[in-house]
């Protein structure tokens, strides 16, 4: 990042931050007065004994006594409500932050969130808005204390001592800013290098962790160790280097304050000696300089940090760019999609709900970006009220990219996609996917119980719609073993589900939409060849006049359909039913007999 | 708090450890020098009528004085980080060697993401645990008892005062803090889940978007995050107590000492240099018990951590199996001493010469995997001779897997033996041994590096064009020719994304390179479409010519033209014989 596009990165996190400017304010100036009542405290009692060995009478000094207790009780207080008020406004502004990047996010996803390996993204994006919780208490609050409270002692030295003041004010933009810039400088090259070499090696040990097997098998486990060890060693020998210059910086810092003191009573003494203070107030300046400089110990940090929210901002701005309008902006936006736009009245028990809408795709063409190869081209397809239609391909044919189309996860780039006539883009995405059921690849199961993921898909469904969706997708049995039944955890994204078990809850859901379209990618996936049957058996006795788009590899089940569609590397190759289909011995019929291969000798 | 684990770790590198103690208690003891040096300067100025230059003298020794303190804490911190170094970087080998003693089998059944935290980031927090903590440990034992030797003579009153409410902050601290510790741990739990919540609603968006869901989820997350910031206010208005007493303590202390101070220098019971020098010490008197409050986390960090590290390297031993003792290892951490291998490797004998081929014999192995049945093998006998070709076939968890893995020596059975031309496979010298396998796995990894590193790994010697030759012949040259930079097309992590099928080709050309006489495929076009099966099935039928192989497969097709099948149900062979015969009986097939 250069240093206008840091700017940019900055003050768009202020604005970000903006609701909340004065919670922040308060929070940061109990800090500083938590700080100044230390000062006080040492500057105070350093006037009573200053004063008390010219031992006057007892009485002049409860003043002086009562300000030491006075400033002893209030500086805990006072740090206590600093301690409070950050905590409370670093909360706040989590809430904030995740709550715009979610609804920053959303309008733009999947689109913007594929072609990356996603657990990584996820896990980047948690550990980034964790980062930046912390750039108010660390980045905003600890400079400006600081400022404060240097400002405020040098402003008191001034009455008593301006040579000390100004001292003071040297050495702490010496200690506060010099020093810690300096070392960043120091450190720069290294800090860079430490952080190329250390996600090199996180690599490395990642590739040994899940390539053991391989390893051991190819007897390499032992010089992979040795490389990652030195690569270790390296990244220690510079963090230590790092540390080293971080600690000087502290080390600086606390030298300066103690320069600080004796600069005070140093130029106090000439003053004392020329008659212009009085030697009551000679300890006074210096301890009052000195205890100033606790508010700069956090300026080090405050540096660091700072560019490593940039950074982590940065990363989450562009994910969510700002003002650019989200696909779905183009239109008026529906209503808040909180239940899915579908009607809520009871399902009638044989009819999906709503009206079976009419689809078409007309000469689509796609790519996936700029550089890619066209996803689908050329691709027509007319779903008429009821139709059972199919496409089949092998992976990467572009099957799946029909469905991501329809559901406006992307845009295309040129032909039609139009609903009952109207175009699909000029259609809110919220609306479209209303009437949509969708079985896709792979769904995500949610750290939540059984009961939760399948309600999901109609969260006002009744007790006997959720029943009757888990008999259709064959998951009553299985519900009815778990020691938990409906309330058991499935783990994160359903780890302690089994493939077969994920898909039938996937199915589940589906059941539950009760749409009039559905759209099936692949719905034996994970199924035993019994469960698979079943399935489509109980799918196709449940689809009656629901139009049912289907899409498989695996080529079984599709003598009853009213068109096949056959994809070759983004084109429809072949199209017609199952027996002309058969009948014209091209890509369908060798697919097929492949297919036939592996039934028969299938164990 | 010290672990004894962690002690025994920094006694190891004893110089790092007496440098920093030496650094903290030398710039520990110029504080009161320095502060009866101050003294003595205000006291000659204000009461004694002296000038700055007269005192030069004493300037110049305070100044010294100053920059000696700040130099030796420097030092004390660098030594400690020096230390924190090499324990960190002694600990990370151990871990790793310990994953390669535990075997991929058995630290798969760890979660792979966790032992990476543990070996990065884990141990990384150990830095502030023996860079920061540990040296303000050693100071806060220490520097107050120097500091009231040096009080009491001149002052009981402020030494009783500061003896009697030092031992007060630690005990209200720990008190309150124990408590507080409870509670902040439950609030960093619910900070997980929050961020867990996030996380999975993010992953999951497309599948809310199709339900309809995701504009709704955006108020599910306001409403989280605000339940969460009002319990933890909640809890944390108790938990800052601890740092509330703690301030308290020492501030109020401070004043009663001034006062205490202020009031004899009235009635002319003490000198005001003396009062000056114990009012300048009783902060610093406070603060190593303060820092040490602030390093407080630090502490539990590195405490937590180093369980984690110790009870991975040294876990509890299971009730009435062999215990592994971590006391006698204090100084072969990691050496290793791994269970189910019967002797040392003293007594291992060189594996067979490959040339001749490979002969196995399996006879009632066992194999009890723990409580799970999946995989296990319940005297599973059979003999294969060189040059023959066998194909496992069977329901998956029967145990096909298992046969390859006792064979990678990735598992040692619980019953019966393995002979490989006549020697126990438990005698054989295992790195040399496995340099006569080649394994193709049912989801091979695919390393950070180049095309050219992964077919290539564990250093297979073989020239360039004979590499070039070998993949054509296995048919890998489209799928590398297509790629951007061809052998040196960066993979894995970091660089491009494999399709399962382009990763099982690299295996396929990794085991061609290797050239040695047994290969072991498992599943190795399980998760190939058809018609890329076809092609690599063609590969496999070459690179199998002449070889001792041991195929598992849960299609049929992938094994129709080996000599021989074993049908693998519950751990035993329930049905054996050429494909043809057993397609035509009326068994499991």
């Amino acid at each position: 990042m250069n240093k206008k596009e840091k700017r940019a990165v900055f003050l768009r996190l202020l604005a970000l931050l903006r609701p909340y400017r004065s919670m922040m304010l308060g929070a940061a100036a109990s800090g500083a007065a938590s700080v100044l009542a230390n000062a006080g405290l040492l500057a105070a009692a350093a006037v009573l004994i200053s004063a008390a060995a010219l031992q006057p009478p007892l009485f002049d000094l409860m003043l002086l006594i009562a300000a030491v207790r006075f400033f002893g009780v209030s500086r805990a207080a006072l740090r206590y409500g600093e301690r409070y008020f950050t905590h409370d406004v670093t909360f706040r502004i989590l809430k904030q932050i995740r709550v715009w990047f979610y609804r920053a996010l959303e309008p733009l996803a999947p689109a913007n969130l594929q072609s990356r390996s996603a657990g990584e993204l996820f896990r980047q994006i948690t550990a980034d808005i964790e980062t930046l919780q912390f750039f108010y208490l660390r980045v905003l609050a600890a400079p400006f204390a600081a400022c404060v409270v240097v400002l405020l002692c040098a402003g008191f030295l001034l009455f008593y001592n301006p040579a000390a003041a100004a001292a003071l004010l040297l050495l702490a933009l010496a200690g506060g800013i010099g020093a810690p810039l300096l070392a960043r400088r120091a450190t720069g090259g290294t800090a860079a290098e430490t952080a190329r070499l250390w996600d090199a090696v996180y690599k490395e040990i990642t590739d040994y962790i899940q390539g053991l097997a391989e390893l051991t098998a190819c007897g390499a486990a032992g010089a992979k160790r040795a490389a990652i060890c030195a690569a270790l060693g390296e990244v220690a020998r510079l963090r230590h280097k790092i540390y080293a210059l971080d600690n000087l910086t502290a080390c600086l810092i606390r030298l300066f304050s103690h320069l600080a003191l004796i600069a005070g009573v140093f130029f106090g003494a000439g003053l004392v000696a020329a008659g212009r203070l009085d030697g009551i107030f000679l300890a006074m300046t210096g301890l009052a300089a000195q205890a100033a400089f606790e508010a700069l110990q956090p300026m080090p940090l405050a540096l660091e940090y700072l560019d490593e929210s940039l950074t982590a901002a940065a990363r989450l701005f562009a994910l969510a760019p700002e003002d650019e309008p989200a696909p779905a902006a183009a239109v008026p936006p529906a209503a808040p999609a909180a239940p899915p736009a579908a009607p809520t009245a009871p399902p009638a028990k044989a009819g999906p709900d709503g009206a079976v809408p009419d689809i078409r795709w007309q000469n689509v063409c796609f790519a996936y970006g700029p550089e890619e190869d066209f996803a689908l081209r050329d691709f027509s397809l007319h779903l008429p009220p009821g139709a059972k239609k199919a496409l089949v391909g092998s992976s990467g044919a572009g099957k799946s990219t029909v469905l991501a189309l329809l559901l406006r996860f992307w845009p295309y780039s040129a032909g039609a996609i139009t609903l009952d006539g109207r175009e699909i883009s000029a259609v809110a995405p919220e609306e479209v996917r209303a009437c949509l059921g969708v079985l896709s690849q792979d769904p995500w199961i949610f750290h939540a119980t059984m009961r939760e993921n399948i309600l999901l898909a109609r969260p006002e469904a009744t007790e006997a719609d959720l029943a009757a969706a888990c008999r259709l997708a064959r998951l009553d049995d299985f519900i009815s073993t778990l020691p938990a039944g409906w309330e058991t955890e499935v783990g994160e994204n359903g780890l302690e589900l089994s493939g077969g078990q994920r898909q039938r809850l996937a199915l589940a859901r589906v059941f539950l939409r009760n749409s009039p379209v559905v759209l099936l990618d692949e719905a034996d996936q994970g199924l035993d060849t019994l469960t698979g049957a079943e399935i489509r058996a109980s799918l196709r006795e449940w689809a009656g006049g629901r139009t049912v788009l289907t899409i498989t590899h695996s080529l079984s089940g599709l003598e009853d359909m009213d068109e096949i569609l056959v994809m070759d590397e983004g084109r429809v190759v072949e199209r017609g039913r199952h027996s002309e289909l058969l009948a014209r011995e091209g890509l369908y019929a060798r697919l097929r007999r492949l297919a036939d291969t592996v039934k028969n000798y299938g164990v | 708090m010290i672990d004894k684990n962690l002690w025994r770790e920094a006694g190891r590198d004893k110089r790092y450890l007496w440098a920093t103690l030496v650094g903290g208690l030398g710039s520990g003891a110029l504080v009161p020098a320095q502060a009866w040096v101050l003294a003595a300067i205000v006291s000659a100025v204000f009461l004694h009528g002296a000038t700055a230059a007269d005192l030069r003298n004493q300037f110049t020794i305070l100044v010294a004085l100053v920059a000696m303190r700040a130099l030796l804490g420097w030092l004390e911190e660098w030594f400690a980080l020096r230390l924190a170094r090499n324990v960190q970087l002694r600990l990370r080998e151990a871990v790793l060697e310990r994953m390669e003693a535990l075997g991929p089998l058995r630290l798969r059944e760890e979660q792979s993401g966790e032992l990476l935290h543990l070996v990065t980031e884990g141990i990384e927090i150990l830095h502030a645990y023996f860079g920061k903590y540990l040296p303000q440990l050693f100071k806060t034992g220490l520097i107050p008892i120097l500091f009231l030797g040096l009080i009491f003579p001149r002052d009981w009153l402020t030494g009783l005062i500061l003896l009697v409410t030092a031992p007060l902050l630690p005990l209200f601290m720990m008190l309150i803090g124990k408590w507080a510790n409870r509670e902040t741990n439950k609030q960093w739990r619910l900070l997980a889940r929050m961020t867990g919540y996030l996380q999975d609603v993010l992953q999951g968006l497309a599948t809310l978007k199709l339900l309809g869901q995701s504009a709704a989820q955006g108020e599910k997350i306001a409403a989280i995050s605000e339940d969460f910031r009002r319990v933890s206010l909640g809890v944390l208005r108790i938990a800052f107590l601890s740092a509330l007493t703690l301030e308290l303590f020492s501030t109020l202390s401070i004043a009663i000492v001034a006062v205490a101070l202020g009031l004899r220098l009235v009635e002319g019971g003490i000198d005001f240099q003396t009062a000056f020098f114990l009012l300048l010490l009783a902060p610093e008197f406070y603060l190593p018990i303060r820092s040490l409050g602030a390093q407080y986390h630090a502490s539990l960090n590195g405490l937590a951590a180093a369980e984690r590290v110790y009870s991975f390297l040294y876990p509890p031993a299971p009730a009435g199996s062999r215990a592994e003792e971590p006391a006698g290892q204090g100084s072969e951490v990691g050496q290793g001493s791994e269970a189910g291998q019967p002797a040392g490797t003293a007594g291992k004998k060189a594996p067979p010469d490959g040339n001749d081929g490979i002969g196995i014999v399996f006879t009632a192995v066992r194999l009890d995997y723990g409580d799970k049945r999946e995989g296990a093998l319940a005297g599973l006998s059979f003999s294969l001779a060189a040059g023959e070709k066998i194909g496992l076939v069977g329901p998956s968890g029967g145990g096909k897997s298992s046969v390859l893995h006792l064979l990678l020596g990735f598992i040692q059975p619980d019953g019966g033996e393995i002979l490989i031309n006549g020697t126990d496979i438990r005698c054989l010298e295992p790195e040399a041994w496995r340099r006569l396998i080649a394994w193709v796995p049912q989801k091979p990894w695919v390393f950070a590096g180049s095309i050219r590193d992964n077919l290539l790994l564990g250093g297979a010697e073989v020239t360039e064009a004979a590499m070039r030759q070998t993949c054509a012949d296995m048919g890998l040259a489209d799928f590398i020719a297509g790629m951007p930079e061809g052998y040196d097309t960066r993979v894995g992590q970091g660089g491009r994304a494999l399709s399962g099928g382009q990763a099982q080709l690299l295996a396929v050309g990794r085991a061609a390179l290797r050239r040695a006489p047994l290969l072991l495929l498992d599943e190795a076009t399980a998760n190939l479409d058809l018609v890329r099966e076809e092609a690599v099935q063609a590969a496999l039928w070459r690179l199998m010519r002449g070889k001792t192989v041991i195929a598992a497969a849960h299609r049929l097709q992938t094994v129709a033209r080996m000599d021989r099948i074993l049908v693998l149900q519950r751990g035993r062979v329930s049905e054996s014989g050429p494909p043809a015969e057993l397609l035509g009986r009326d068994g499991l097939l």
